[in-house]
């Protein structure tokens, strides 16, 4: 087989078992530095689906879980993980697609120490950020939302519909926000559409398209990070690159510059803690 | 005769052209299971024929022939359908070589055929299952770039993997 792309190899290495990856790290450097990247074990913990295992780092050891069964024909994914310190147990959070279609899915959550699976009940999609990708990653006890891979493709190619709902813990603001990434591929000549956002602030009183025109606001891909209610301004991450300040009022937009920021900065969308469910 | 106005289930065809000039007739239904196809479809305006020059023709006949066994399966909404497909797409992988594999691969991900990719790069997964780490290499075409005794040191660590 002629050599493949990083990314190609990415999606096939997350396949296989902790003891061949830990076999393979020594095939080259660039594998070796894949499998102990950060985002390589997120994604693994998407891809074992069909059965899911915690690994502890420290006695190399890990434990399988299985699924619950459910009645969906589609893989259940590993869409959250973390540390709940109010219940002092490791909390694992799994989606399952039943419609896709109708863009339904089911959620189950899962005790480490108790050994318990639980089905979420209907709301919790309503109530609990998710996205559709399942790249989720459950950084200590709040859920976050892995908004980007710097530099991949990988994000482009799935022109598929993201919904984000999200609360902000500290001063209980809420946003809702829904945009539809319609992006042509970027390698299929470069046509790329406008990406329409939906900014809605939980009450329903507004509602807003985003960065809809050419001019210096104009972005393909944007993340909403935090929505703040007496400017109703809303800080996006965008193309995987800058943070703009977006005034939904005179629909106006403005560059954010954080000193000392890194050039390459992955954004990631908090959403509520594990705690509560 | 009159062959524009009689047709009540008209069923859009596009054309999509491979990057060896060949073509392919395929009903919209079929084309758009690949989500750069689909992007290209819902673009206000777009024309019946797509040009697709990074893949040939062999390889395109290969995945349009995936898209419209699943187009047609999911247009019976049986419960036996997955079944039915899980069944077929066992049979498509079953004999491909590496090299075919390869091509199938990088056009699906071209083409944004997400199940399909799936399905290819499980495949590949298959195939590489619990192999030493030199038939990876084969496979793969990779020269190790490590200095003299970091492997030893990489292997040294998980040497339980090695077992």
């Amino acid at each position: 087989m002629a050599r493949l792309p990083l990314e190609m190899i990415n999606e096939i290495i997350c396949r296989l078992s902790v003891k061949d990856l830990l076999r393979y790290r020594s095939v080259c450097k660039e594998w070796c530095s894949l499998i102990d990247g950060p985002d390589f074990i997120r994604t693994l913990l998407g891809y074992w689906r069909s059965d899911a295992a915690v690994w502890d780092p420290s006695t190399r050891k890990y434990t399988k879980l299985s699924f619950n069964n459910t009645d969906s024909p589609y893989p259940s994914a590993v869409i959250g993980f973390g540390y709940d310190p109010v219940i002092d147990d490791h909390k694992l959070l799994t989606s399952t697609i039943i419609s896709r279609g109708k863009d339904m899915s089911e959620f189950q959550l899962y005790r480490v120490k108790a050994k318990t699976w639980e089905r979420l009940t209907e709301d919790f999609s309503d109530n609990f950020g998710y996205d559709d990708f399942g790249r989720h990653a459950l950084v200590s006890t709040s859920l976050a939302c892995d908004a980007k891979a710097a530099g991949s493709r990988t994000w482009l190619k799935y022109p598929i519909r993201f919904r984000v709902r999200s609360r902000d813990l500290q001063s209980e603001q809420v946003f809702v926000a829904e945009f539809r990434k319609r992006t042509c591929p970027l390698h299929t000549g470069g046509r790329i559409r406008r990406l329409p956002l939906l900014a809605l602030p939980l009450r329903r009183t507004r509602t807003s398209q985003v960065a809809r025109s050419d001019g210096p606001g104009y972005f393909v891909y944007g993340v909403p990070l935090k929505y703040y209610e007496t400017t109703v301004q809303l800080l996006l991450y965008v193309d995987c690159e800058r943070l703009i300040l977006y005034d939904l009022k005179t629909k106006t937009t403005k560059d954010v510059k954080i000193p000392g920021i890194p050039e390459s900065i992955g954004a990631l969308l908090g959403v509520r803690s594990l705690v509560g469910i | 005769m009159s062959s524009s106005s009689t047709t009540t289930t008209t069923t859009r065809l596009l054309m999509l052209k491979a990057s060896d000039g060949v073509t392919f007739e395929v009903e919209e239904a079929v084309a758009t299971k690949l989500g750069a196809i689909n992007n290209m479809v819902e673009e206000e305006g777009s024309e019946d024929l797509i040009c697709l020059p990074n893949v040939n023709g062999k390889f395109l006949g290969m995945v349009l022939e995936w898209c419209k066994k699943h187009a047609n399966n999911n247009t019976n909404s049986d419960k036996g359908n997955d079944e039915v497909n899980k069944w077929w797409d066992k049979e498509f992988v079953m004999d491909l070589d590496q090299n075919t594999l390869y091509h199938l691969l990088m056009a699906a991900d071209y083409l944004s055929g997400t199940e399909l990719v799936d399905l290819l790069t499980e495949k590949v997964a298959s195939m590489i299952r619990g192999k030493k780490v030199e038939e990876i290499r084969e496979t793969f075409k990779i020269k190790s770039d490590f200095l003299p005794g970091q492997e030893e040191e990489i292997r040294k660590k998980n040497s339980w993997a090695f077992e």
